[in-house]
């Protein structure tokens, strides 16, 4: 790996194309991105918002493998860290909602300032869908792929202590502790662990009465969901969505990818899991929607 | 039926774990392994999602998950309780 002229970045090779990884943002609170850089010229942006919790480490490689494709077709793609995660600095109980979209415009600066690309995509997935579409708000009929998003904020929390309760209902939970003494735990304490993960009470409090509609807003826009399921029916809250996005004449659809991604269970149903085919089959199909949302507007 | 939508449900969700079983209505799903921890996840959320109830956390319990009896035992009684308000 070589040092660039900043110091706070590192290039190498990927393929045809480059990967810068370092810091950027200001120093105090600075934010970890990795830029792939196709070979020439590129023609366009997306920006990668990742989920939180278990969630992140179940979808990395899909987002490492999204970025190669897209940098492959002349795509510049920043991934990165929000504060208080990975890399990046502060800590995970500084994280609210605000922080995260505040993170995903200051990445997006970033993006187009490092690699002169005016038109950008955004992919985000579970709560990072949340995340990219409060940011794609703000560009103008910027394209938007979203994995799995979490349609309402509140039953993502819920479904992060079902699964500990299902969990220690099968014995493979730590502790079984239960849905109030969790609840009162986030109350007093701060946070409640799931799986191993902490969550904060700020970033719970920041996302009560929020939704996946009211951040994409009503500004018509390029709309691909992709749920991730084994059974063949749209779900209804997915199915309603992209309903309302329809009327409101948004170009929205969702296409279900045949598999199954055990969010929040460390480990449980991965005999179920072929991740493998399932990471191919949803970056293909992402890679594809994105490239003729960027290039046909970028010959307009 | 309920039964017959779960059954659908499972048959169609966990066709490899279900396969080679006779899916009948005692039929013990999380004794013979054709419901994991993530399918029991699934299918809260579809029942959830299909009949419109709520499943509380304390109802996760094999007494509501054993057979589709169960489960659609479970779903008649909260259908019931939303009912009456």
């Amino acid at each position: 790996m070589q040092l660039a002229a900043d110091d706070r970045v590192a290039t190498r090779p990927d393929g045809d194309a480059t990967i810068e990884a370092g810091f950027f943002g200001p120093e105090d609170a600075r934010l970890f991105g990795s830029l792939h850089i196709p070979l020439g010229s590129p023609t366009a942006g997306v920006l990668v918002c990742s989920p939180l919790h278990a969630d992140f480490v179940k979808n990395y490689r899909s987002e490492v493998q999204l970025a190669r494709r897209l940098a492959d077709r002349g795509f510049a793609v920043l991934r990165f860290h929000y504060r208080g995660q990975g890399h990046s600095d502060r800590e995970p109980s500084d994280i609210t909602f605000s922080s995260l979209v505040d993170d995903a415009v200051l990445a997006l600066e970033d993006l187009r300032s490092r690699t002169g690309v005016e038109r950008v995509g955004f992919m985000g997935c579970r709560l990072g869908g949340l995340v990219a579409a409060a940011a794609a708000s703000k560009v103008e009929g910027a394209p938007l792929v979203l994995w799995e998003p979490v349609v309402r904020p509140d039953s993502y929390v819920r479904e992060a202590i079902r699964s500990k309760t299902i969990s220690a209902l099968s014995g493979s939970a730590t502790n079984g502790m239960s849905s109030e003494a969790l609840m009162r735990s986030l109350d007093e304490q701060g946070s409640m662990d799931i799986h191993g993960y902490p969550i904060f009470r700020d970033l719970v409090r920041s996302l009560e009465g929020r939704s996946l509609a009211g951040e994409v807003g009503d500004e018509p826009r390029p709309v691909h969901v992709i749920q991730i399921s084994r059974g063949s029916a749209i779900r209804r809250d997915l199915a309603e969505v992209a309903d309302d996005w329809s009327q409101l004449g948004f170009a929205a659809d969702v296409r279900r990818v045949s598999g199954d991604v055990a969010w929040w269970f460390r480990g449980a149903g991965s005999a179920r899991e072929e991740p493998e085919a399932l990471t191919n089959e949803v970056v293909t199909d992402s890679a594809d929607w994105m490239t003729v949302q960027l290039e046909s507007t970028s010959k307009t | 039926m309920i039964e017959d939508k779960v059954r659908g449900f499972i048959l169609e969700e966990f066709s490899s774990e279900a396969a080679g079983t006779a899916l009948t209505n005692d039929f013990p799903l999380l004794e013979r392994q054709v419901i994991d921890s993530l399918g029991l996840f699934h299918l809260v959320g579809y029942l959830e999602d299909e009949f419109g109830v709520e499943i509380l956390d304390e109802e996760l319990i094999p007494q509501n998950f054993g057979t589709i009896s169960d489960i659609a035992r479970l779903v008649r009684e909260k259908e019931t309780y939303a009912a009456r308000g």
